[in-house]
């Protein structure tokens, strides 16, 4: 069990949960190499086995404004630790929650921005397969600003790669796989551009999508331009648009229709206070005050605030361990 | 007027008080903090207390605010005595479930896989058959036997029960 206040690879202290997912939990980290707050994503080696070699082959190629990129990697006994940028203002879910129906505006803005990750991903020949609103991450403020994220289920579709590591079982989430997918197709980006439809019929509309089938066009919305750039992203595969750049380029000439006069939409920082002891340059000395009143005897019944930190050179040491082993993991299963 | 007294006067027209002062009564009589509040709502914790402090005026969300009427009835009930804080609680979940702003999918009671893999088996032979075919193999495959007998011809709750068994469920 990782706890608040365990340092990994003698460089990462965890400080506080940001949030759980279906795989791990994300903490936020206090960086103590290069200083700087960071997200962690704590993954047991299993499930971390996909997302290492996705990093090990594509990370660096995916410095982009829309996307979360892995920074890297540590493995300490059975866990996996992955360091990425602290995106602070949630993810799409939570605006959707907050706001319901998204104003015209910003449903648009942040396609085009999906689109725009989803051009350098599926450029790289790699299909994400989990794009849905958990999964795109928001920069808070006034503006849409979205990174998608979690590349844990993202898979190389490229000519030469082993056809091993094409699952032979349904990845993604139900309501935003097309049916094609759902059927058991080869991973494709045309699945990807399906799932942007959802999430754009999602923010525009403030429902979930059906679990089943695919989600039909707002009536108000049929004869518009928009509905017809829908239409085109929720099609049957042979109709669908057909990659991420020609659907940018549809989108272009799609007017936003006017919000009514509603309260602005914000992106609220979602990443609390920092936690006592804690301050924007990193861990704070503890405070003196009222410990000196204490008699000494009584300062031993208090326990220590944080656990003692490895020596550095073990933690690297049992990191390059936990690293070899993965490695040797991943070699195993993809060979 | 300060822009803060601006927007809970505006709230006071839209929900009857100001919402620091609504929330503050749910929250004594439910006796739920802020952060369990936002989670009963559906909606961020930063986006409540904007909401409290008077930066926002209204709960965006239709849902939540179907939650938020909900809860406002459910605390006075709990004040008067009438329910438990627990049936308090349960009454806002399932605010969203009788309003029709929600997605479909969501407010249709769950059906058991059994009742599928039934609607299957009774589009394909009728009930006499299923027991028929079953008799025919149950001699050499008496498991076959058993399941196209419940699915064939059994009632829905033993056939749900029977697939929950079967599934370790």
């Amino acid at each position: 069990m990782w706890v608040m206040g365990d340092v990994y690879a003698g460089r990462f202290e965890l400080v506080d949960l940001v949030g759980s997912g279906a795989h791990g939990s994300v903490w936020r980290v206090w960086d103590h190499r290069d200083g700087g707050y960071l997200a962690g994503k704590v993954l047991s080696q299993a499930d971390s086995v996909a997302i290492v070699r996705f990093f090990r082959e594509q990370g660096l190629r995916f410095q982009h404004p829309h996307i979360v990129a892995p920074l890297g990697w540590v493995g300490e006994d059975d866990r996996v630790m992955f360091t990425m940028p602290l995106v602070r203002g949630g993810s799409l879910t939570t605006l959707l929650n907050d706001y319901g129906a998204l104003p015209q505006r910003w449903a648009l803005a942040i396609t085009d921005q999906l689109l725009s990750a989803l051009e350098v991903v599926h450029g790289a020949e790699v299909v994400h397969r989990d794009i849905k609103p958990h999964n795109i991450l928001l920069e808070p403020g006034t503006q849409p600003h979205v990174r998608v994220s979690d590349f844990g289920t993202a898979v190389s579709v490229a000519d030469d790669s082993p056809r091993l590591t094409r699952l032979h079982h349904v990845v993604g989430t139900p309501g935003y796989l097309a049916s094609e997918a759902a059927e058991g197709a080869d991973p494709d980006p045309l699945q990807d551009l399906y799932a942007v439809g959802v999430v754009l019929w999602q923010m525009l509309t403030g429902e979930r999508p059906p679990r089943l089938g695919t989600p039909a066009v707002p009536v108000d919305l049929q004869d518009t331009a928009l509905g017809g750039f829908l239409s085109r992203l929720l099609a049957p595969v042979g109709s669908r648009t057909h990659s991420a750049t020609e659907a940018r380029r549809q989108l272009r000439i799609v007017p936003a229709q006017a919000a009514h006069a509603d309260e602005p939409v914000e992106v609220f920082d979602q990443v609390g206070a920092l936690p006592e002891g804690w301050g924007p340059d990193g861990p704070t000395p503890a405070e003196p005050g009222p410990i000196a009143t204490i008699t000494p005897a009584a300062q031993e019944l208090i326990p220590a605030r944080r656990a003692p930190r490895w020596p550095v050179a073990v933690a690297l040491g049992v990191a390059a361990v936990g690293i070899v082993l993965l490695v040797v993991a991943g070699v195993l299963l993809f060979a | 007027m300060s822009e803060v007294a601006q927007v809970r006067a505006k709230q006071s027209e839209l929900y009857g008080a100001p919402l620091n002062e609504v929330l503050q009564r749910c929250s004594a009589a439910l006796g739920l903090n802020q952060a369990q509040m936002a989670k009963l709502l559906g909606i961020s914790a930063p986006m409540l207390s904007q909401l409290i402090n008077g930066h926002r005026i209204k709960v965006a969300n239709p849902t939540a605010a179907a939650r938020l009427v909900a809860l406002v009835q459910a605390a006075d009930a709990v004040s008067s005595g009438e329910i438990t804080v627990a049936q308090a609680v349960a009454a806002v979940g399932e605010a969203d479930a009788t309003e029709s702003f929600t997605a479909t999918t969501a407010i249709r009671p769950k059906r058991h896989l059994a009742a599928d893999i039934q609607d299957v088996f009774r589009a394909t032979a009728a009930a006499g058959d299923f027991i028929g075919a079953a008799n025919a193999i149950r001699a050499e495959y008496p498991d076959v036997a058993e399941l196209l007998v419940v699915y064939g011809a059994e009632r829905a709750d033993t056939a749900a029960a029977w697939t929950d068994q079967k599934l370790g469920r």
